[in-house]
């Protein structure tokens, strides 16, 4: 068993084990095919769209270990990859307090703590590194993920008007976030 | 307004000025005229003095005017007094969005440069067909929010500690304008 140094294990709501770690480059194809999934999910939660999604090497090249920059989690359902959540801070010296994030969690994974448990392990990290700001994004159309972020305590701070532009139409974006 | 740059203006203070675009020769003055706004206070941009462009850095940023963006440098009398950036975001999702930023030094201000470089902005957005043009602005800054209200502008957000400055945090306020994009005859 590899060994990873940042690892939070718990249980969910129906009382299997799950585990937020720090990815692997081995996690690439699970990671894709659960995007693949939620991508083809009807209204759409995630702005990426088909003809761009990552081959294994992209993604691996885009994962992000456990560092300043940010990171790239996922979470782990009685042993296997359920979801992933990424966070990445701001570039500028002006914005380094500041990180944004993205989630996603295949179905069957779904109203069972796992996406409370990867932010919360993003707040962790985000604290480890002097992060006092975490901004996010969410569809309008979205009810969920954004029941989720208020019960984690993110606040409403916009909505882009067709901040997005899907194949189906334009979508709103809710801008939230946090003060650590 | 011509299809492409350069865009000459007579300011309301009657001085020949061309929005063209950014060369890498411009290096020297654009950094020149930058370096003074970053100075002032109450600040109006994100960028400090410690992580300007350097002159090599400027070269390879000179974005010419296309479906991605555009640089563009604004000059009255063979000097340079302020720039337009403007960038096309990347994803299929939100390629119909824009993001730009611009300044202007202070000598330059209160004569309709502001104004021009929007209606650039605008221009550019219906050349290439981009539908959606956001951008922050730090909440004390009224002065450029009455211009964007007034060039079409609306407020969408309100973020807290957006920035953080060595004095302390700033708030910024997201605006965004909607255009439309004429269906092919």
């Amino acid at each position: 068993m590899k060994r990873t140094r940042h690892a939070f294990p718990g249980t969910a709501k129906d009382g299997r084990p799950i585990l937020v770690r720090e990815s692997r480059p081995s996690d690439a194809r699970a990671c894709l095919k659960i995007t693949i999934g939620v991508a083809a999910e009807r209204p759409r939660t995630l702005a990426v769209t088909e003809g761009e999604m990552w081959s294994p090497k992209q993604w691996r090249e885009h994962r992000i270990p456990w560092c300043q920059a940010g990171v790239s989690l996922v979470a782990e359902l009685a042993g296997d990859v359920v979801g992933s959540l990424g966070i990445m801070r701001g570039t500028r010296r002006a914005t380094q307090h500041s990180a944004e994030f993205g989630i996603y969690l295949a179905p069957h994974a779904r109203g069972l703590g796992i996406g409370r448990a990867l932010i919360d392990c993003a707040e962790t990290w985000a604290r480890e590194f002097g992060v006092s700001r975490i901004a996010l994004g969410v569809f309008s159309t979205n009810d969920r993920a954004v029941k989720l972020y208020e019960a984690c305590g993110y606040q409403h701070e916009g909505v882009e008007r067709n901040g997005m532009q899907l194949p189906e139409g334009p979508v709103d974006v809710i801008t939230m976030a946090k003060l650590l | 307004m011509g299809p492409s740059p350069p865009f000459t203006l007579r300011t309301a203070d009657g001085r020949a000025a061309a929005l063209r675009d950014a060369r890498p020769e411009d290096a020297r003055g654009h950094l020149a005229a930058i370096r003074t706004v970053v100075t002032e206070r109450p600040r109006t941009l994100l960028v400090q003095a410690e992580e300007l462009w350097t002159e090599e850095e400027f070269a390879t940023r000179c974005r010419p005017w296309g479906p991605l963006g555009a640089q563009l440098e604004v000059e009255i009398d063979r000097t340079i007094v302020g720039a337009l950036s403007i960038h096309r975001r990347g994803m299929l999702a939100n390629s119909h969005v824009a993001e730009f930023g611009l300044f202007l030094v202070a000598g330059a201000r209160g004569i309709g440069l502001g104004r021009a470089l929007l209606a650039v902005v605008d221009h550019w957005a219906d050349a290439f067909e981009v539908t959606r043009i956001e951008m922050p602005v730090f909440v004390h800054n009224e002065r450029a929010q009455r211009l964007y209200r007034s060039m079409g502008y609306e407020v969408e957000g309100h973020e807290r500690e957006a920035v953080k400055f060595p004095e302390g945090f700033v708030d910024e306020v997201r605006m965004a304008k909607l255009r439309t994009v004429d269906p092919p005859r």
